[in-house]
């Protein structure tokens, strides 16, 4: 076990450098970055000073070496636009992102627990048509989308809930609901199709056979392992939690990460959107780690196959 | 002999005719809107009532033609300058059809040339792909079309780039668990024995065999990569205006949704209809050619 983490550590280790070196490059294929800010009236001295103070007068390999040590360092650069550091900036809005990122995850999991069971369970009746509806409305419609018409109803209409913003409960509920809209179908569709597989499993007919009660067999019994396999997409879910995050924070005006990097986008702030994108790309490979390990752990199969 | 009948055909023919007559639908219906709204794209200078860009600032925000102050002239009302939002909506499909073809193109190409090396040649190839292909399945293809956003600038050719980036793994995944599967049959076997280069085996022989699940996810990427576009639009990293895309739609009505919701509402119900035409097609298509792929 401690080889099979050593060797995965390792091995997102050297992908995280593979990434630092991608985002290097595709910031600077756009050609020279202090284009983005030349106006009209800037000198050729100017250009030449910021130039300098971005170190891009430098070699190529030189500037990428530090961007790294400044990388290790936990200094993402600075802002073109702010003048201030793009890890203060990330920081300050990180407690806004997290609180609905948890918010949201927590109560989409439970939601997708609860409505994924209970289409596994009653198979083909109404209600799992109705379960399995739901799941391809939510693939097919854009969830801006809903999020928007979701204003119209319910905070222009009936004016329950406030548009945009953050602050107290009643801010929660609209983009909550829109990332779970991101989130349920995935998650309803795994949680389901692994409880279909577990329950038709031998060790299932036995505690049938045995006379369990169904609530002992479904939750004691099946639940337990077919939590296995949407576990393996924890990685993608995450993803998924990336962009559902971006789009909400941006249709309801919600003050995090999401919509720190669209300012910096709609700014050309390219220090803030590559230091963002490479502290998403960090938590990225970090979670896909702790899956492949908490899974390894799980299932000894894949510990030794992985060898 | 009847007696040895334990199953009631009458019963059974009864009950399978609805659920027959539905699958045959779930084909139909979509393969109708979806042909409507490419030939729509293909036309729309013909069909359109309006330029795109027409700019009417005396016919601001004027409602579709069912509600009160609405009429036929505009028959899905106009925007916050007086556009034609039908017209608008028409031509958005040109933006996302074109896109589509273009991403799928490209990164199905990749794709499957990746997922069928990795697949045959096994080994370190195999170890080394797989992981790059892990990675990108799990990295927000959000980010990388933010970053070339703010790099190269918002535009038609960046949204190409930024989603066949990281497109191409979904492709590699699947093709590469078809190509391992073939590897293994008896007329790979032979085509090596009879001394068959291992470009030649990938081409003749194990291509031509995974061409049907090919088909069933380019068809079911097509609205996946539409529904993409959109939310790339919508955030501003995406088809920047005048250009209609729908997504930069559905955003431009954000503001005007307390009184003019028709100009958020049309685009996105034009993004949702095409997307689930493609699924549910893309769906059929699967349960018709290759139903050992269904996940449910």
């Amino acid at each position: 076990m401690t080889r099979f983490i050593l060797v995965r550590l390792l091995q997102s280790f050297v992908a995280l450098i593979g990434i630092s070196i991608l985002i290097f490059v595709l910031v600077r294929a756009s050609g020279d970055p202090t284009d983005l800010y030349r106006t009209s009236l800037s000198s050729e001295e100017d250009i030449a000073r910021i130039r300098h103070n971005l170190g891009l007068d430098k070699s190529i390999p030189e500037q990428y070496w530090i961007f790294i040590t400044d990388l290790a360092q936990g200094d993402l650069g600075e802002s073109l636009i702010k003048h201030r550091s793009a890890t203060e900036m990330i920081l300050e809005r990180l407690p806004n992102t997290l609180s609905l990122a948890v918010a949201s995850f927590f109560v989409s999991m439970l939601l997708a627990l609860f409505l994924g069971i209970l289409g596994a369970t009653r198979r083909d009746t109404f209600l799992d048509n109705g379960v399995k509806f739901i799941a391809i409305l939510g693939q097919a419609l854009p969830g801006f989308w809903v999020a928007i018409m979701a204003i119209l109803v319910f905070s222009v209409y009936w004016q329950i809930f406030p548009p945009s913003g953050s602050g107290g409960f009643m801010h929660y509920v609209l983009p909550v609901a829109t990332m779970a809209f991101f989130l349920l179908p995935g998650m309803m569709r795994l949680v389901r199709s692994s409880m279909l597989d577990v329950l038709d499993s031998e060790y299932i007919k036995l505690a049938r056979i045995k006379g369990l009660p169904e609530r002992t067999i479904i939750f004691k019994h099946a639940l337990r392992n077919a939590l296995i396999a949407p576990l393996t997409a924890a990685g993608m879910l995450f993803a998924m939690l990336i962009t559902g995050m971006v789009v909400t924070e941006q249709v309801f005006a919600w003050p995090g990460i999401g919509r720190l990097i669209l300012e910096a986008l709609w700014a050309r702030d390219f220090p803030v959107v590559q230091g963002i994108t490479l502290m998403v790309a960090a938590a990225v490979l970090l979670v896909n780690l702790v899956v492949d390990i908490l899974y390894a752990y799980i299932n000894p199969q894949i510990r030794y196959q992985m060898m | 002999m009847d007696t040895t009948r334990l199953v009631d055909f009458d019963k059974l023919a009864r009950r399978a005719r609805p659920k027959r007559i539905f699958f045959q639908l779930t084909f139909i219906i979509p393969v109708v809107v979806l042909s409507v709204v490419v030939i729509l794209a293909i036309f729309a200078p013909l069909v359109a009532p309006y330029p795109y860009d027409q700019i009417n600032m005396s016919e601001r925000l004027m409602p579709p033609f069912f509600m009160e102050e609405g009429n036929t002239s505009h028959i899905l009302g106009t925007d916050h300058m007086g556009r034609d939002v039908l017209s608008r909506v028409i031509y958005g499909a040109q933006i996302s059809f074109s896109i589509a073809l273009l991403v799928i193109l490209i990164t199905s190409s990749i794709g499957t040339v990746v997922g069928i090396i990795s697949g045959y040649m096994g080994g370190r190839t195999d170890a080394f792909l797989m992981r790059v292909t892990d990675i990108s399945l799990a990295f927000p293809a959000i980010l990388i079309a933010i970053l070339l956003a703010a790099t190269l600038g918002p535009g038609y050719w960046t949204v190409v780039i930024a989603l066949s980036f990281l497109g191409w793994a979904p492709y590699a995944r699947l093709m590469r668990g078809e190509a391992l599967q073939l590897r293994e049959a008896d007329f790979v076997t032979q085509a090596r024995t009879i001394g068959a280069s291992p470009i030649r085996v990938m081409v003749r022989h194990i291509f031509p065999n995974i061409v049907n699940p090919l088909i069933i996810i380019v068809t079911l990427a097509v609205g996946m990569v539409i529904l993409t576009e959109a939310v790339l639009s919508y955030i501003g990293a995406g088809i920047p205006p005048p250009n209609p895309s729908w997504g930069a739609m559905v955003e431009e009505g954000r503001v005007f949704i307390d009184t003019a919701w028709w100009i958020s509402f049309f685009p996105g119900a034009a993004i949702g209809l095409v997307v689930l035409s493609g699924n549910f097609l893309g769906d059929w298509l699967r349960d018709k050619l290759d139903p050992r792929l269904r996940q449910i």
